[in-house]
């Protein structure tokens, strides 16, 4: 039983680590809270949907496809407006305020066009195969969202910490003023992220869609709090952190809703924001917060 | 008035300051002069409370400024002015002075809201006296321009009208002649010459040797957080030690 | 259409012109001083729920419940803002939308606040000018801070809190103050919203409220006290004027955020640019 809650909280809390990667690595790189990131979520599972259930591509070129997808629409909104917030050098509020706008016009457009009820994959994707652990069980599907979450995490590790695009990243996210004296092209790789954690934010939307094999309009919204209070536990702009953050919401969840009542789950990521930003507001890895003169 | 005992200031592994020990006395015009990440504006935001000391004491009139807020520090009587600008330039003139008046304002929210007499009076009082503090730096004839349309240096003719408005016993001024033409610099060292008649005790970071050479009467000379050398004006120019540290910095 | 028929049609709607219009200036005070807090849906929720309670279970008369419904936010403030205000810019604003999203649970799971099915048959006892006096009283006691030395300090610090602070202004009572001073008329502004709603329910006070009250703000300015009255009005007025649109009312709401934000950062009323149009148009003249 135990041991069944533990695979479950690593499920759910790679998915979620997933999506608070891309969340943070705009934050790190670009500087900014792009509260758009649920949105993005939302739309990479309806596009998924719709591949598979409309156009009947089989899963391997549907996922993929609704990656790049997700991924064009947060290079979309970086082209549209924070590129244009960054030349005018405005304040954090504005990005901020623009990116909800942007998470309210596509919650309302996927409103609008799929209707408000939770849609569903078509039933006969779903194969009831288990793998067995010893006495646990573990569906293949659930197996195989935990494996790719978890692979797109260590190649996201990877390309930042050992190739030379994670290099002119880190620089960036350093200094993107001294980046660009170093020739680094800084606005093409502000594109570059924005598009790639657009790209996992929209993967761990499918990836939610197919573990509840439920996609609505509103998904966005919780799982964007999930990703706050995520990247904040580890840390704004960590990549670590993020991940870290977005495992442990996971287990907390799940052993929440096992130990407390379900009421109280959604309570949980940001009651435990709160303390955090009381107790620690760099979060576990970040640095200090409060700069002063 | 104002004393640092063996101070030192480390920011991560970089030694700021290294047990430093200054004295400036009631009155005086004290310069402190150094090369380049010297240590200066450290001393300042020290004193002023915006970080600790490392290690050290620091003293004014008597009692520890150790463990103090720097608006309580402020309101002890120590304003300064800043190498890089920081007026509220989205303010007017007369409006930036007056908040360097914040402390001696002593009306109540109450007040405000019901307009009392002592609100009416304390705000009347405050716009005539920050109207005398601009004219007095020479920006009198628009007091209700905004700060940031300012030219570079009248913005720092403001700031040290700002910090006289909060009527200190001390003023920190932080290379205040910085960047501007030789008529500006002539001013500026004629109002530091008053304010020094009226008594009050002058504290200032300067680079131009002919600016601290001509108004201090003591002068200290940091180099890589240390003090290397402190005496009258025409002592620090023939100082050796000086001498090598100034020229050290033009080879490289 | 004669008048008794207009108001019953309408009332709600007027009524909340004002009640939003009160919201928007209650985070036009903490903007003001440099703050980015959520917080207000928050106090707003705590308003409502105490004023409502009040005049339901203990019926009180309606002045005290209103009392209690602007104070008891304020005290909350009060107890989060001294830790909460450590924080600036992002920080702070996403831990007061995680405060806020702990009030809406605690709602959602007490039973004096009726969980999550909310409140019923609350008394409708808001009479257009009780809205209309609070308005005026809350903007005679802003106006008179905004030329006193409050309000030069919640500039100065949102300008440079640093230097505020070095000019003798003890920042951090400062922000406490514009922060416990949002919440009460939030608080406020709820208190009233409940006796005209009829109803009340958890969701009412969640992340999208905070947004619009936000937004209110932004798309009015905040460079004085008419610019959130006048977003608070559009942000109120805006579904009834969009109906026509159905399922897509809400994409126009984000296509104002992002186009505020691109296009007129400063907001709908913004002196400064209608000074320079004036000077614009004095030189035409001129020349
Ligand atoms: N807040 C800080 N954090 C980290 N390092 C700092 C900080 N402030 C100053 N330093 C470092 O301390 C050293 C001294 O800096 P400081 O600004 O006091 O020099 P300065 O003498 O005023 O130089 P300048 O003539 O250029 O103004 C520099 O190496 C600087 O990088
Ligand atoms: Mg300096």
């Amino acid at each position: 039983m135990l041991a069944q809650q533990i695979v479950n909280a690593i499920s759910l809390g790679s998915v979620y680590a997933l999506f608070a990667l891309g969340f943070t690595l705009v934050f790190g790189i670009l500087g900014v809270i792009n509260l758009s990131h649920g949105g993005i979520f939302m739309l990479g599972a309806y596009a998924a949907l719709l591949l598979i259930s409309k156009f009947f591509l089989p899963f391997w070129i549907a996922i993929p496809v609704a990656m790049i997808f997700s991924g064009l629409v947060g290079l979309l909104i970086d082209v549209l407006i924070l590129r244009r917030l960054r030349q005018r050098q405005a304040s954090h509020l504005m990005p901020m305020i623009a990116t909800i706008g942007a998470a309210i016009l596509m919650t309302s457009l996927a409103q609008g066009l799929f209707g408000s009820e939770a849609r569903r994959f078509p039933l006969e994707m779903f194969n009831d195969e288990n793998l067995k652990l010893g006495n646990i069980t573990i569906p293949l599907l659930q197996a195989g969202i935990t494996t790719l979450s978890i692979l797109l995490m260590l190649l996201m590790v990877w390309v930042l910490k050992r190739t030379r695009l994670g290099q002119a990243l880190r620089a960036i996210a350093e200094s993107p003023r001294a980046a660009a004296l170093l020739g680094i092209p800084v606005e093409r790789l502000f594109y570059l992220t924005s598009f790639i954690a657009a790209a996992l934010g929209g993967t761990a939307g499918i990836l939610i869609g197919l573990s509840f094999n439920a996609i609505s309009p509103f998904m966005g919204q919780p799982m964007l709090h999930k990703g706050i209070a995520a990247i904040i536990l580890g840390g704004l702009g960590d990549v670590r952190g993020a991940v870290l953050g977005g495992l442990f919401l996971g287990v907390a969840e799940v052993f929440a809703i096992t130990f407390l009542s379900s009421e109280y789950r959604d309570a949980l990521s940001f009651g435990l924001l709160f303390l955090m930003l009381l107790w620690r507001p760099q979060g576990l890895f970040g640095a200090s917060a409060t700069r002063s003169a | 008035m104002l004393t640092l005992d063996r101070v030192s200031c480390h920011f991560g592994g970089v030694t700021a300051l290294d047990q430093v020990n200054l004295t400036v006395l009631e009155g005086q015009v004290f310069g402190l002069i150094g090369p380049n990440g010297a240590g200066k504006t450290t001393v300042f935001n020290l004193i002023t409370g915006l970080f600790p000391p490392s290690e050290g004491q620091l003293t004014f009139q008597g009692q520890s400024l150790l463990g103090l807020a720097s608006h309580h520090i402020a309101t002890r009587g120590i304003a300064r002015t800043f190498q890089n600008i920081r007026l509220f330039s989205e303010m007017t003139l007369i409006d930036n002075v007056i908040v360097g008046m914040h402390t001696h304002l002593n009306y109540l929210i109450w007040d405000a809201v019901l307009k009392t007499p002592r609100f009416r009076t304390s705000e009347r009082e405050a716009r005539a006296q920050a109207q005398q503090l601009l004219h007095r730096v020479g920006l009198g004839d628009s007091p209700l321009e905004l700060a940031g349309n300012l030219s570079y240096g009248n913005q720092r003719k403001l700031e040290i009208a700002r910090a006289l408005a909060a009527r200190p016993k001390l003023l920190l001024l932080d290379e205040p002649v910085a960047g501007m033409n030789a008529t500006e610099k002539n001013t500026v060292m004629a109002l530091i010459e008053t304010l020094h008649q009226d008594q009050l005790t002058v504290f200032m970071i300067e680079h131009d040797m002919r600016f601290v050479m001509g108004l201090c009467d003591t002068v200290a000379v940091l180099n890589f957080g240390r003090i290397i050398a402190q005496g009258s004006p025409s002592a620090i120019q023939s100082n050796p030690a000086v001498i090598e540290a100034y020229l050290g910095q033009e080879d490289t | 259409m004669d008048w008794s028929s207009w108001w019953s049609t309408y009332s709600t709607l007027v009524l909340s012109i004002g009640v939003y219009g009160l919201m928007a200036i209650s985070i036009y005070i903490t903007l003001s001083c440099g703050l980015l807090s959520l917080a207000n849906a928050a106090f707003m929720g705590i308003g409502s729920y105490v004023s409502a309670v009040a005049t339901m279970q203990f019926e009180l008369p309606f002045s005290l419940a209103l009392l209690l419904g602007t104070l008891t936010p304020s005290v909350v403030a009060l107890i989060i803002g001294v830790p909460v205000l450590r924080l600036s810019g992002v920080y702070l604003a996403m831990a007061t939308l995680g405060f806020g999203e702990v009030v809406r649970v605690v709602a959602l799971n007490l039973d004096i606040t009726g969980g999550p099915l909310g409140l019923n048959g609350i008394p409708l006892l808001t009479e257009w000018w009780h809205v209309l006096l609070a308005l005026i009283l809350v903007l005679i006691l802003l106006n008179a801070l905004r030329h006193s030395k409050i309000g030069r300090a919640f500039e100065a610090i949102r300008e440079d809190e640093t230097a505020a602070r070095l000019m003798g202004i003890a920042t951090h009572h400062i922000k406490l103050l514009a922060f416990v001073l949002g919440a009460a008329i939030a608080g406020l502004a709820g208190g009233l919203n409940a006796h005209y709603t009829f109803t009340l329910s958890p969701g009412n006070f969640g992340f999208e409220n905070a947004v619009d009250i936000l937004t209110m703000a932004v798309l009015g300015g905040i460079q004085g006290l008419i610019g959130p009255l006048l977003g608070g009005a559009i942000i109120t007025l805006l579904p009834e004027l969009l109906r026509s649109l159905e399922e897509f009312r809400m994409a126009a709401n984000g296509v104002i955020l992002i186009a505020v934000v691109l296009f007129l950062p400063q907001g709908i009323w913004d002196p400064r640019r209608f000074r320079r149009w004036l000077k614009k148009r004095a030189t035409h003249v001129d020349a």
